[in-house]
């Protein structure tokens, strides 16, 4: 039987990297150090493989085909050296990924899957300050969260049961570890660019620290809309979420909105 | 109107990292994409508005911008934000 070892979810914005001189140094300095305390919760749980639960940016799907869920299955796959971040070729532990897509069709689930993948920092950012060496396969479940319309957070909590239960039932002997990334309120691109909405963050932290998803579960499109485009990337963290759903999350890091960095930056841990 | 080719031209651009091949010469370039005339003359004038306009997603029409080293104020004045939202960040990021 595998074993659920760890859920993280972080956010994800670009500057963290990109552009770190312009957010308050001593802001800033927190973010960081709540990457190494992540980076030190994945060594100590010590995954056989991470499933992370992340998003593109135009990086691969084009609105004339857009999967609500695409699992990578390639035996590795590239990331983008943008925002500062390396070139990298993440492994991936691709016999547990088409496993899982098996797993899906057999539940209910239909997922699409990939093996040519390109991971742009929605994944390479946490990655690069988890695993610098890039030394554990990392099987990615993409999630649109740029097209409309997109998959409900309702089936994002579902996705995130179900790989839990694959795990469990299906997985062999593995550890697993579970990332969701990005969040929370932000807006990009659009005449609200740099915005956030720092009510919606707050209690959007609460619920999630509260390890009672209910509330979050029932948010409908025109809730999350208030919270700008970006905050449709809450459903990777109610992904992880409805993985980890057995163990109490723990806030590692709680920071209301970095001015240039255009979001809150929060970190979560299950355990 | 073709926004979804728009945003196929933004994305090759970026993610193949092609910009400079884009830049030499830009018709040459943009005559393999379906785009229609309106399209095209934003790509070759760098009318942010335009392709915001157009029905571009946001997203893309940024990542233009960036690849076109064009500072944020200046983007963000560009597609029509408030003033106070451009002096933020004409102050954050100089």
């Amino acid at each position: 039987m595998g074993e659920v070892v760890l859920g993280v979810a972080t956010v994800h914005a670009p500057f963290i990297t990109g552009a770190p001189q312009i957010a308050p140094e001593q802001r800033g300095r927190r973010v960081y150090e709540g990457f190494d305390r992540l980076r030190q919760y994945v060594s100590e749980a010590a995954p056989d493989v991470i499933v992370a639960f992340s998003n593109e940016h135009i990086t691969n799907f084009l609105p004339t085909l857009v999967p609500a869920h695409c699992v990578s299955v390639g035996d590795s796959h590239p990331t983008v050296p943008e925002f500062n971040l390396p070139a990298a070729n993440v492994p991936s532990d691709s016999e547990f990924a088409k496993r899982l897509v098996e797993y899906a069709y057999d539940n209910s689930f239909d997922l699409a899957y990939s093996a040519e993948l390109t991971l742009d920092h929605g994944t390479g950012l946490p990655l690069s300050f988890l695993t610098p060496k890039y030394d554990i396969p990392v099987v990615v479940i993409l999630q649109n969260v740029i097209y409309s319309p997109m998959p409900s957070v309702a089936r994002s909590f579902e996705l995130g049961q179900l790989v839990a239960r694959f795990v469990r039932e299906a997985a062999g002997d593995r550890r697993v570890a579970f990332l969701g990334t990005g969040g929370v309120s932000h807006w990009v691109g659009n005449t609200r660019h740099g915005d956030i909405n720092i009510e919606f963050d707050k209690w959007f932290l609460a619920q999630v620290a509260s390890g009672s998803y209910d509330a979050l579960v029932k948010l409908r499109q025109q809730d999350i809309d208030v919270a700008g485009d970006g905050a449709n990337e809450i459903r990777n963290w109610l992904a992880v979420a409805g993985a980890c759903e057995a163990f109490p999350p723990k806030v590692v890091l709680d920071e209301t909105f970095i001015p240039g960095w255009n979001t809150s930056a929060y970190q979560v841990i299950w355990q | 109107m073709s926004s979804h080719e728009v945003v196929r031209v933004i994305r090759d651009i970026q993610r193949q990292r092609l910009f400079d091949v884009f830049d030499q010469d830009r018709a040459a370039f943009l005559a393999r994409y379906n785009l229609t005339e309106d399209e095209r003359a934003a790509f070759l004038e760098n009318d942010y508005k335009a392709l915001y306009d157009l029905g571009c997603h946001p997203m893309a029409v940024l990542f233009f911008s960036q690849a076109n080293k064009v500072p944020m104020a200046q983007y963000l004045r560009a597609i029509g934000a408030p003033p106070e939202r451009v002096r933020e960040f004409e102050k954050l990021m100089g």
